[in-house]
């Protein structure tokens, strides 16, 4: 099989679900062109040269390369998507979100609802997360925890390049508003990925390492600290469980709380917020629902409750770090 | 007696490791090439490691419960006047071979190809025998086999319902010692084509005889495992002389009903949890289905048109109760033919298959398996194959 990074996967996805279906449409700031570019023709392929190469197999009125205007983004997308299209609508850092959130909460999340299951919305809004490029409080944060306490929205960050092709697949399939989270780390990272094409279903949390002793549950880029923990923890004799939600809504409860019904004991590694982020949402699950099961307290690591550092040394001390994952786990089982 | 090695053998294409779980050997025993000597597991499947060479073992090099790469020297074989230094010397000094190294074996590597066969990829993993000149020439069986020219007709390894070429990972290599051997993906499995017109037995049989063409394969051994078996006995009864030899391993419709739960399980699971316990069914020790063993049928049936294909050929009358074949098919085919049957087999149970009878016909029974007996009991079955090559 071949071996492909993130960003190849993406292109992947857009390419096969673009010569499947003549109603899927991208659009956002720089799709068709980016810097280095005239923009008519293919340039970069957008801020990060995931949708590189695309304008010129499908043209510019399905690539289609928008002024900066994210809330026109969001809304352009709603209604092409109400009205039969299937646009993917690329906003390059979650940070910008802000000023959409009437056209993603209030309108695109609530159609289905408020025009009596009548209305279709399927879009798909790609954009970046996580800090560690040194971008600043303004463009480093993971802000997917607040899209996941809409009801209406779908969310999704894989954290590797298989998931990411077969999780945007089904996106773009998915009939419901998804909101699609690229980790901007993650980007070069290669697994093997099929050429053809596949649908992950979303709701379906993927057990990355099983074991018995501990289960860590991690979004994102985070899977990989806590991968990198589980192996260093393995050396040590503790057998850790990795389970990758892949969406947070919907979220696959199940395989969470049957995991710390085997093994008693949960941590959360969770890059979002410190407060009212995943990490507390897993947390209040497992306190709730698999309280019996439990032997120790549920440990969140996840950044302090600040902006996200400008300052290098700052940053790094922000991101969960896989030594704060084995220390954690380690507080746990007191050794 | 010069120093032999026993290394870690590769089971399928993906693997790169595997953890020695158990020893069968002790220094001072005497094996025999074929004999089980120890258990290794990989992050797919557990499988016995048959030794390649005999003599008197010297040193257990691995430990069990060590992770070990392929290639890694796991024991050493050598008799009495080879001195504990000369041992010492011949560990210190031995190198893995890196299996992706192009160098190194390229006959014994299989090599994965496709052919075109009508609108239809078909993909196919090869191996080709080595060469007379490469066969080492310190070993007994060897010698005999560097005498005989390599064999001129092939082997065609046809999977079942859901399979593909890798579900023979512990037989290829074994019968590539001798012959060419090829296992196909049938249409709508594998790498192949993912869109299945006919999935009826005839129309899968003309689709193998349509790649044995295209390949120029003139003459060739049939194996086939469950649908694969009916498919391969399919084709001895359209083109009888271009099939040297049948081994049928637990046949579908001849006569023992398929389970059609297992069926319905395959096609509708959509999720690890769901695919689990469906799998399980297939092994006699359901051990054996491992999470990457889920994870990779899953990732296989989340292709675009598998599912479609799986229903396409479900529907083509595989669960059928009545045999596709009747006695007077059987008794028009002349070619040596072994039935393999699985002892705890709980897709194709019972104790039918009457038609199955006549002269040129063997039927075995394999003990510790389930519907995979090529892969539960590996040794086994792999000598039941080459007896009727």
């Amino acid at each position: 099989m071949t071996q492909k990074t993130i960003r190849e996967a993406l292109n992947d996805a857009l390419r096969q679900e673009m010569r499947r279906d003549n109603n899927v449409i991208i659009l956002g700031e720089d799709v068709a062109g980016g810097h280095g570019g005239t923009g008519v023709i293919d340039a970069y392929g957008g801020p990060l040269g995931v949708t590189k190469g695309l304008i010129g197999e499908f043209g510019a009125n399905r690539v289609i390369d928008t002024p900066i205007t994210e809330s026109a983004i969001m809304g352009a997308a709603a209604g092409a998507a109400a009205t039969g299209l299937r646009p993917i609508a690329e906003l390059m850092f979650v940070d910008f979100m802000g000023v959409c959130f009437d056209q993603i909460f209030n309108q695109a999340a609530k159609f289905r609802y408020m025009f009596g299951g009548k209305t279709r919305t399927p879009m798909v809004i790609r954009t970046t997360i996580g800090a560690g490029m040194r971008t600043a409080a303004q463009h480093s944060q993971c802000l997917y925890h607040m899209f996941t306490s809409v009801p209406g929205l779908k969310c999704v960050m894989p954290s590797n390049a298989y998931d990411a092709k077969g999780l945007l697949i089904e996106a773009i399939r998915d009939d419901d508003p998804v909101i699609f989270f690229e980790n901007k780390l993650l980007y070069d990272h290669a697994c093997d990925v099929p050429d053809e094409s596949y649908a992950i279903p979303f709701g379906e949390a993927n057990v990355v390492r099983e074991g018995r002793d501990i289960t860590i549950v991690a979004f994102s880029r985070m899977v990989h600290i806590a991968e990198e923990a589980a192996k260093t923890l393995a050396s040590e004799g503790i057998s850790v469980e990795v389970i990758d939600p892949r969406t947070t809504s919907p979220l696959d409860e199940e395989t969470i709380l049957e995991s710390v019904e085997k093994t008693g004991r949960l941590v959360v590694v969770d890059e979002s917020a410190a407060r009212c982020g995943m990490a507390a949402d897993i947390a209040g699950l497992v306190a709730e629902k698999g309280f019996s099961s439990l032997k120790g307290p549920i440990i969140q690591i996840t950044p302090p409750h600040t902006p996200v550092p400008f300052s290098p040394p700052l940053e790094d001390a922000y991101i969960p770090t896989v030594a704060a994952v084995v220390a954690g786990v380690h507080r746990l089982l007191k050794v | 007696m010069t120093i032999k090695a026993i290394t870690v053998p590769k089971w399928g294409l993906s693997m790169d490791e595997g953890e020695l779980v158990e020893w069968h050997i002790s220094p001072g025993d005497e094996i025999n090439v074929g004999q089980e000597i120890a258990e290794i597991e990989t992050s797919k499947i557990a499988g016995a490691v048959e030794a390649a060479v005999s003599g008197k073992v010297r040193r257990l090099v691995a430990e069990e419960g060590e992770m070990l790469p392929v290639g890694a020297l796991m024991a050493v074989l050598a008799d009495d006047n080879q001195s504990d230094e000369a041992i010492d010397a011949f560990i210190a000094t031995f190198k893995v071979e890196d299996p992706d190294d192009p160098a190194v074996d390229m006959a014994s590597k299989p090599n994965i190809l496709s052919a075109q066969v009508g609108d239809m990829n078909i993909s196919y993993l090869e191996v080709m025998p080595p060469e007379p000149e490469n066969i080492p020439d310190n070993d007994q069986s060897s010698e005999k086999a560097s005498e005989k020219a390599p064999e001129k007709i092939p082997v065609i390894l046809i999977h079942g319902y859901g399979g593909d070429c890798n579900n023979w990972l512990f037989n290829q290599a074994k019968l590539g010692e001798t012959h060419r051997v090829i296992a196909l993906d049938l249409p709508g499995h594998g790498r192949s084509t993912k869109y299945v017109k006919d999935g009826s037995v005839k129309g899968l049989a003309r689709i193998v005889e349509a790649f044995l063409d295209s390949l120029g394969i003139e003459k060739a051994h049939l194996i086939g495992h469950s649908m694969g078996a009916a498919i391969a006995l399919q084709c001895a009864v359209t083109i009888s002389d271009r099939v040297a030899s049948l081994s049928l391993i637990c046949p579908a419709l001849v006569g023992r009903p398929v389970n059609a739960g297992y069926i319905t399980g395959f096609m509708q699971a959509r999720t690890r949890k769901q695919l689990k316990p469906v799998l399980q069914q297939l092994f006699s020790d359901e051990k054996l289905v491992t999470a990457d063993l889920v994870d990779d049928v899953l990732k296989y049936k989340r292709l675009d048109g598998v599912d479609e294909a799986l229903k396409v050929i479900a529907a083509a009358g595989l669960t059928a109760e009545k045999p596709a074949f009747n006695h007077d098919d059987i008794a028009g085919l002349h070619m040596p033919i072994s039935i393999i049957w699985g002892e705890n087999d709980k897709i194709i149970a019972g104790t039918g298959a009457h038609i199955l009878t006549g002269e040129n016909i063997r039927n075995h029974q394999v003990k510790d398996s389930g519907h995979m007996p090529h892969m539960e009991n590996a040794g086994a079955v792999n000598e039941i194959l080459m007896e009727n090559l």
